[in-house]
């Protein structure tokens, strides 16, 4: 499609043979950026749970399950489609997910993907662990992060809403887990979740510095300044300083599959992250996500059994 | 919904800052904080803040003092604050009403050139807090993100003489009550 765009309005004098080699000019470059973004901001938050296997089958079979709320379509993250003509290790990777995982969740590339997919996450196993131990230890967490943001000198009256809305995902209790992902298709909802994981995230990186500000202090002059570029801010990408954050203060571990060009010994290689201070509680579940450079989505592992 | 819920909560920490302040508040005797201010903290810039109308928390009005020793001084700037209906996960969007010279304010609309209005937002911010941030922006300017060039190239060409004396022109002619 941008091909056909790209030579209809190209005002190239020479045309014929040289308009094969011929760059793109600035203008159509960030005419197909604005292009790709546009497509994304119709993307759902949030996604649906779709295995691999259907992936590269029938994609135009819409989803059954997801009915009401008019304009958003379900994701459909094409995985071999848009790998299809990759390097072999690529088609290796997927092969080994399809095997391994019950499927993926994609959610919207707005910068706030980890954040967005690690929330999303979270409030699921919650709502899946209720009634066991972990539940009731992770909200514990939760609510300690209240007190955490006010020693840190954050205005907690001021910031009561983000607290509130990620409280309600947390102790999400209907039936139908679907309405977890309804939530999280609400841009209110949805938003203020990250920027409440945005802001604790600050908070913990300002009470333990020594542990983290060595990891900026190459690119950024204080703590501060990254914190005021690359923390508070929505839209901004995560590093593995926000995972590890996170990972800290929920005590949970976070696996993270590499679907990247990396060589993989088996499968697919994980980024396994743990926290400092894990819970001392039985089964504690775990966070997988998939990575692909510049991106997180939800994985779901198959249980081992 | 809940930025009505949020505005009304700054609006009341804005009137417990403004009454705790000695000499706070509009109007009053205004020479007063220069004087007296000196031993003690700085004097506050930020002198008014609050809905501009009686029933709309979503247009406010700010006025912000100059820095005294600044070519800013003696000078009273207004801002017309306006808040999206999605604010605080979105900035307020700041004007200056007041003409004001500077590198990164746009002499004729007073539109605010400060990453934290735009990219660097965050809702730990307030109405209040961005304010003072503005009032920090105009004795520190970045003149390489100019939206008035002649300000900036003043400063660029290291004329600070010719900068000083530029600003306090304006903040005499357009500033001064």
């Amino acid at each position: 499609m941008s091909d056909t765009q790209a030579t209809t309005n190209a005002a190239d004098p020479a045309g014929g043979a040289a308009a094969a080699d011929a760059r793109p000019s600035d203008e159509e470059i960030l005419r197909y950026e604005r292009q790709i973004k546009a497509g994304e901001m119709e993307m759902p938050l949030v996604g649906d749970m779709v295995g691999f296997q259907r992936l590269h089958e029938a994609s135009a079979q819409p989803e059954a399950a997801d009915q009401g709320l008019a304009g958003v379509a379900p994701a459909q993250p094409k995985l071999t489609g848009e790998y299809e003509n990759g390097l072999p290790v690529y088609m290796d990777k997927i092969d080994h997910l399809k095997k391994t995982c019950l499927g993926m969740r994609s959610v919207r590339k707005d910068g706030n993907c980890f954040y967005r997919a690690f929330g999303f996450r979270l409030a699921e196993l919650v709502w899946e662990n209720r009634g066991l131990p972990w539940h009731r230890a992770v909200l514990e967490r939760a609510t300690a992060t209240k007190a955490l943001m006010t020693t840190m000198g954050y205005d907690m009256s001021i910031l009561e809403d983000f607290w509130e809305k990620f409280e309600e995902v947390l102790k999400f209790d209907k039936e139908d887990r679907s309405e977890l992902a309804t939530s999280f298709r609400t841009e209110y909802i949805s938003d203020t979740v990250v920027c409440y994981l945005r802001l604790i995230t600050a908070a913990l990186l300002k009470r333990d510095r020594d542990l983290y500000e060595a990891f900026v202090l190459d690119s950024y002059p204080t703590l501060e300044s990254f914190i005021g570029e690359c923390v508070e801010p929505m839209n901004v990408e995560s590093d593995q300083i926000h995972i590890v954050a996170m990972s800290n203060i929920f005590g949970i571990d976070i696996r993270i599959a590499n679907l990247d060009s990396t060589r993989a010994e088996k499968g697919i290689n994980f980024h396994e992250i743990s926290p400092m201070e894990p819970m001392q509680v039985d089964q504690s579940p775990i966070i997988t996500l998939l990575y692909r450079p510049g991106h997180y989505d939800v994985l779901y592992p198959r249980p081992i059994v | 919904m809940s930025a009505a819920r949020r505005l009304l909560k700054e609006l009341g920490e804005a009137r417990r800052a403004a009454a705790s302040q000695p000499g706070g508040g509009s109007g009053g005797a205004d020479s007063g904080p220069d004087a007296a201010g000196k031993s003690q903290a700085p004097a506050q810039p930020l002198v008014h803040l609050e809905p501009a109308g009686e029933e709309d928390l979503f247009h406010w009005r700010a006025v912000i003092a100059g820095a005294s020793g600044s070519p800013y001084a003696g000078g009273r700037f207004e801002l017309a604050i306006e808040v999206p209906r999605d604010y605080p996960i979105a900035p307020p969007a700041m004007r200056f009403v007041t003409k004001v010279c500077h590198p990164n304010v746009h002499l004729k609309t007073g539109e605010i050139c400060l990453d934290l209005l735009k990219s660097a937002w965050s809702p730990a911010w307030t109405l209040q807090s961005a304010c003072l941030a503005v009032a920090v922006l105009l004795t520190s300017p970045e003149p390489d993100s100019p939206l008035n060039c002649d300000a900036a190239n003043l400063l660029r060409a290291g004329d600070l003489r010719g900068y000083n004396s530029l600003v306090s022109m304006y903040t005499s002619l357009y500033a001064t009550p």
